[in-house]
C-alpha cells in the first residue's frame, strides 16, 4: 500500500523540495490515469499560486479572439495538430536486448520505406499560410522570410545554406536575406516563368497571377526570366519593381515606394492607386473571400493612401466609408455596392 | 448582451482556485478522486457543446496565465513562455483538438505547454529537431509516470544551474534572457559596458548548454529519428 499523496506533497514536488524516496512514490501513483489528472490540478493550481511572473491576459485573449474569429476551426490539417507521444522518446534507453537489435533494424528497414514513401516531406519543408495568415519564418543561414496569407514557402532540410541555398515559394513573400562568408547565391525558384537569385538583400517575390513581380529594396538581385529555350536576365537596383505578368515582356519601374510591398511589417495597408477591383482581388487571394462589385465604373475608381487595419472586417468598412458605398458580407461573399 | 454572463463567471472564478475538486478531496484517498476527475470543468465542457469559441475563450481565461508561468520555467523567457502558450490554444482552435480531448482540458493543455516548452529546449540546446518538429509534437497521448517526472526534474535543473551562476551573471543572465531586454539596456541599467554584459550572457548560456548536454544528446535525437517514423 502507498503512502497518501497528498496537494503538500505535490505542492512540494513542483518546488523542488522532494526526497528521491518521494518522488519514487509519486511516480508509482501516477501510474494511474486518475492521478495523472489530479497531478496536472494540482500543478495548475500550485502554478497560480506560485506564479514566477504576471503575465498580462487581456491583450493575448483579444488576439487569440480575433484568431478565432478570421480562421474557422478545423481549417488547419489535423495531422499539424496530431498527437504525437513524446515519451516513446524517454523511455528505457538503459535496457538492451537482442530484441532490441531486432526491433532497431526493422525500424531502420521501415524507415527508409517511408523515407522512400514521403521523400517530399523528408527532404523539404514546408511553410504554409492559410488566408488571413501572415508567418515569419527564420532560415537556418539566418534570413529571414515573411510569408504572405495564403502562400507556400519549401526549404530544403539538408545541406541548405551548404552548397547552395534555393527555395520554393508560390503566392507573396518578403525576404531578408543575409550574405554568406562563401558568397553563396540564394535563390527563390516560382512556378511561374521566373526566378531570383541574389547575393544578400532585402525583397519580394509575388506569384500571384494578376501581378507577378520581383521588388527590390536594398542590394543586388537578378530576374532570370525562362522564355522558352533562352533565359532572359534582368537586374535590379534598389527601388526597382519588375512586373512579369507576361514573361516575355518584363516592365521595370524605378523608385518605387518599397513600403507599398512591405505591408507584412505591420497590419498596415498601403494603396498606390490601386484600383477597387484590383482591392477585390487583394481580398480574394489574401483572405478567401469572393469579392463583387455591382458596377464597373466603381470598379474603375482608384484607391490611394495607407490605413491600418487589424482585421479584413475593419479594411472593408474602410474602404466602403471612403468611398461611400454599402458593404454586404454573407460569409466568404462580400458585395460592394452604391449607397441607396 | 448574452456574452456577459459567462464571461464574468470566469473571471470570478479565475480569482479564486477554481479547481474544486482538488480543495475538498485534498485528504481522500486518490481512488475517491477517479469517479470525477471532469468534473471541474463540467460548466466549460457544457459551453464547447453549444460554443466551441465561447468555450476556448474560457480555456484561455482559465489557463492561459498559469500555462505561461509554467513554460517559463522551461524556457526562462516571458516572451518565448507566452509565444508557446499562444501556439498551444491557436493549434488547439485550428485543429478542432477541443473535439477529441478524453480527459480535461486542463490535462491537455498542461501537457501539450510542457511538450512544446521541452520540443524548444531540445531544439535551442542541440539543433537536431527542426522547429517545425516541435510544432508538429502535441500532447502526448499516454503519458507515463516516467516521463512526467522528468519535466519536473529538468525544469528543476535549470533552476538550480541558473542559481548557481555568480550573482551579477545571473542578474544579467535573467534580465536578458526572461526580460528580453537588450544588451545595451542592461549595460546602462547595471553600469557595465556592453562587452561584460556580452561576456556574462555567454557565460551562462554556456553553463546551461553543457549543463543539459548529456540530457538532450540522447533523447532530442530519438525525438528526431522518431519523428519521421511516426
Amino acid at each position: 500500500m502507498l503512502p497518501a499523496i497528498d496537494k503538500q506533497l505535490l505542492f512540494d514536488h513542483f518546488a523542488d523540495k522532494t526526497t528521491p524516496l518521494q518522488k519514487r512514490q509519486i511516480e508509482e501513483w501516477l501510474g494511474s490515469e486518475a492521478n495523472r489528472e489530479q497531478f496536472y490540478a494540482w500543478l495548475s493550481e500550485w502554478e497560480q499560486q506560485n506564479a514566477s511572473y504576471l503575465p498580462a491576459l487581456e491583450e493575448p485573449l483579444q488576439r487569440f479572439v480575433d484568431h478565432m474569429n478570421r480562421v474557422p476551426s478545423g481549417s488547419a490539417d489535423v495531422d499539424a495538430g496530431k498527437l504525437r507521444p513524446l515519451e516513446g522518446v524517454a523511455q528505457r534507453r538503459g535496457a538492451r536486448s537482442p530484441w532490441g537489435w531486432l526491433a532497431a533494424a526493422s525500424v531502420l528497414v521501415g524507415g527508409l520505406f517511408l523515407g522512400w514513401q514521403y521523400q517530399e516531406t523528408i527532404l523539404y519543408k514546408t511553410y504554409q499560410t492559410v488566408y488571413g495568415e501572415t508567418k515569419p519564418v527564420l532560415l537556418s543561414d539566418g534570413s529571414r522570410v515573411f510569408l504572405q496569407a495564403n502562400s507556400l514557402l519549401r526549404v530544403p532540410r539538408f545541406g541548405f545554406s551548404e552548397r547552395s541555398r534555393e527555395v520554393w515559394l508560390k503566392g507573396e513573400a518578403g525576404f531578408v536575406v543575409t550574405h554568406t562568408d562563401n558568397n553563396l547565391k540564394f535563390q527563390v525558384k516560382t512556378d511561374k516563368s521566373f526566378d531570383v537569385v541574389v547575393h544578400g538583400t532585402e525583397f519580394t517575390v509575388n506569384t500571384r497571377s494578376y501581378r507577378a513581380n520581383v521588388m527590390l529594396r536594398k542590394g543586388k538581385v537578378q530576374v532570370n526570366c525562362n522564355l522558352g529555350k533562352t533565359q532572359n536576365q534582368i537586374f535590379l537596383k534598389p527601388g526597382d519593381l519588375v512586373s512579369l505578368e507576361q514573361p516575355n515582356r518584363p516592365q521595370i519601374q524605378h523608385q518605387i515606394k518599397p513600403q507599398v510591398y512591405e505591408q507584412w511589417k505591420e497590419r498596415r495597408f498601403v494603396f498606390d492607386n490601386m484600383s477597387l477591383q484590383a482591392f477585390g482581388q487583394l481580398l480574394t487571394e489574401n483572405y478567401g473571400l469572393s469579392v463583387t462589385i455591382s458596377d464597373s465604373a466603381i470598379a474603375q475608381r482608384t484607391l490611394v493612401g495607407s490605413f491600418r487595419a487589424d482585421n479584413v472586417d475593419e479594411l472593408l468598412e474602410l474602404v466602403a466609408e471612403i468611398f461611400d458605398l454599402k458593404v454586404t458580407r454573407d460569409g466568404n461573399t462580400v458585395r460592394l455596392s452604391e449607397v441607396d | 448582451m448574452e456574452t456577459v454572463a459567462p464571461l464574468t463567471l470566469s473571471t470570478s472564478a479565475f480569482q479564486r482556485p477554481f479547481n474544486i475538486v482538488s480543495d475538498l478531496t485534498a485528504n481522500e484517498t486518490p481512488d475517491e478522486l477517479v469517479k470525477h476527475p471532469v468534473d471541474t470543468e463540467l460548466f466549460i465542457r457544457k459551453v464547447f457543446e453549444t460554443d466551441p469559441k465561447k468555450g476556448c475563450e474560457l480555456l484561455f481565461r482559465h489557463y492561459y496565465r498559469p500555462m505561461c508561468t509554467h513554460a517559463s520555467r522551461f524556457v526562462y523567457s516571458k516572451e518565448v513562455a507566452e509565444d508557446l502558450v499562444a501556439d498551444v490554444f491557436y493549434t488547439f482552435w485550428d485543429t478542432q483538438a477541443y473535439l477529441s480531448v478524453r480527459q480535461s482540458y486542463r490535462a491537455y493543455l498542461f501537457r501539450s505547454v510542457r511538450n512544446r516548452s521541452y520540443n524548444y529546449l531540445a531544439n535551442e540546446h542541440k539543433k537536431l529537431c527542426s522547429l517545425e518538429s516541435a510544432e508538429k509534437q502535441e500532447a502526448p497521448l499516454g503519458d507515463l509516470p516516467e516521463s512526467i517526472m522528468r519535466y519536473e526534474e529538468l525544469y528543476h535543473r535549470i533552476d538550480k544551474m541558473v542559481a548557481e551562476l555568480p550573482p551579477q551573471c545571473r542578474k544579467v543572465f535573467i534580465m536578458f534572457r526572461f526580460e528580453s531586454r537588450k544588451a545595451k539596456d542592461i549595460a546602462q541599467e547595471l553600469k557595465l559596458s556592453v562587452r561584460t554584459v556580452e561576456v556574462y550572457i555567454a557565460k551562462a548560456l554556456s553553463t546551461l548548454r553543457s549543463g543539459l548536454k548529456d540530457q538532450w544528446l540522447v533523447v532530442a535525437l530519438i525525438t528526431w529519428l522518431e519523428s519521421w517514423l511516426c
